[in-house]
């Protein structure tokens, strides 16, 4: 089983580079966080104070870009249906996606950070910070997300309902996102902002495979 | 395709060792449903091992459905669905039968148009640890070895349901259910299906599949599909 869920995540992997959603997403961080200071001022204090709150925003818009596309394609062509009846649980095929998507999406949006960090000309501490709090908080980020975009898998124009829909269930990853960054800069690893994050993840890893899978299973009438 | 690469490869590509132990499959009064309309009632079957089913009948009359009920796509609506060891007549879990046992051809093909023809066909044959002898023998069959760098969307829709058919010799599975295997193969496709599938019940396999026109399984037990009756319309009194 753990070879055949390997062979899947590579292939999600391979599919997931050759979506247009990841670059879709980290075209539009770079781009909205080197914009930011037109609209912000220029005043280097306050851009390097209001940066964690502001790439934690653009991280959150950037990665529900791609999503609503995570699970459509699989649904369609009927590579559902091959997967549905195979020992493989459909848990799992939802698991796999969601961290191949990940993968090619959420951490380089971390590693984004650096360049954008160095343009608001934040300490290499901080961004080293911010860094960290995005992978701990963006797997969480894109399986709620993922989640939500299989239920609305097999709608038409499905794209805003995904976006309104997931948006109030990323509120605890931008109230403790930032404050985690600020917190893991000053070395405060285990203070209570990284571990809500840490807990917002685990419990969406918890909880969105079998989310999916149950969304999933109900289109393939 | 040179003639003698043709005449090479005209062997069918799965082993010539029968499957495990033979199933038979009991439909008695099946119905489903499709759009809150049931659209096939009163199935009944019953299918020993190398047996075939063809369901018949006009665009509509739910050959479809029927077949995605039977994979347990959707459910049932009435009737029992079961299956059973030929041999010594105890009960098989459906379930089971459908997760490790059934392989499904959809109208859609199940293919992904950003992947290479051979990274689609090694990712599933990786996901179901096919030895890699019967993949290549399964691409020499069905005419698809030299095409493996060539992108999915580039392919015809007679080689993509080539490919999709190539599928079936990955797993070692029983019980086939094909929606329209033939549709879009030329007739050098449909030779090798027919020799496929005679194969696959050779070895005591099932096949139920759907049919307009075009392939059949041959000597196949026929259930033509009546046209749905439309629901009353709602009375005064109802209303």
């Amino acid at each position: 089983m753990s070879r055949a869920f390997f062979a899947l995540f590579q292939r999600d992997l391979r599919l997931a580079s050759r979506g247009h959603g990841f670059a879709a997403a980290l075209g539009f961080f770079l781009l909205a966080a080197s914009m930011a200071p037109l609209a912000f001022g220029t005043d280097p204090d306050f851009l390097r104070e209001a940066a964690p709150a502001l790439f934690w925003l653009l991280a959150v818009l950037a990665a529900l870009l791609g999503l609503e596309g995570l699970f459509r394609p699989a649904l369609e062509n009927g590579d559902l249906d091959i997967i549905a009846l195979s020992p493989m649980p459909l848990s799992l095929m939802a698991l796999s996606r969601l961290s191949a998507y990940w993968l090619v999406t959420g951490l380089p949006l971390a590693l984004c950070v650096f360049p954008a960090g160095l343009l608001f000309g934040m300490s290499s501490a901080a961004i080293f910070g911010l860094f960290t709090s995005m992978v701990i908080g963006t797997p969480g980020l894109i399986l709620i997300g993922g989640a939500i975009a299989a239920l609305a898998a097999g709608l038409r124009q499905a794209a805003g309902l995904v976006v309104f829909l997931t948006l109030p269930f990323y509120a605890p990853a931008l109230i403790f996102g930032p404050r985690a960054a600020n917190a893991l800069a000053e070395g405060q690893w285990l203070s209570a902002s990284p571990l809500f994050l840490l807990a917002f993840t685990l419990q969406a890893l918890a909880i969105a495979p079998f989310l999916s899978a149950g969304a999933l299973r109900q289109y393939l009438e | 395709m040179p003639k003698q690469f043709f005449l090479m490869t005209n062997t069918a590509p799965s082993l010539s060792a029968s499957y495990g132990d033979p199933v038979r499959l009991i439909g008695e009064g099946l119905a489903v449903r499709r759009g809150g309309l049931v659209v096939a009632a009163g199935i009944d079957f019953s299918l020993g091992p190398g047996d075939a089913l063809v369901l018949k009948g006009g665009n509509g009359v739910g050959k479809t459905s029927l077949l995605r009920g039977l994979a347990g796509f959707s459910p049932l609506c009435e009737g029992r669905f079961l299956a059973m060891d030929a041999k010594s007549g105890s009960n098989i879990d459906i379930d089971w039968l459908r997760a490790t046992q059934t392989l499904f051809l959809s109208h859609n093909n199940g293919l992904y148009l950003n992947l290479s023809l051979g990274e689609t066909i090694n990712s599933w044959a990786k996901i179901a640890a096919t030895p890699a002898e019967t993949l290549s023998n399964t691409l020499t069959f069905w005419g698809l070895s030299q095409l493996s760098m060539i992108s999915v969307s580039k392919l015809s829709a007679g080689q993509k349901r080539r490919l999709a058919l190539a599928r079936l010799s990955l797993r070692n599975c029983p019980l086939w259910l094909l929606d329209e295997p033939s549709a879009g193969l030329d007739s050098e496709g449909l030779a090798r299906l027919t020799e496929f599938a005679t194969n696959h019940r050779q070895r005591g396999g099932i096949i139920i599949q759907t049919a307009h026109d075009g392939f059949v399984a041959a000597g196949a037990k026929t259930l033509v599909l009546e046209q749905p009756t439309p629901p009353p319309e709602p009375s005064e009194a109802a209303l």
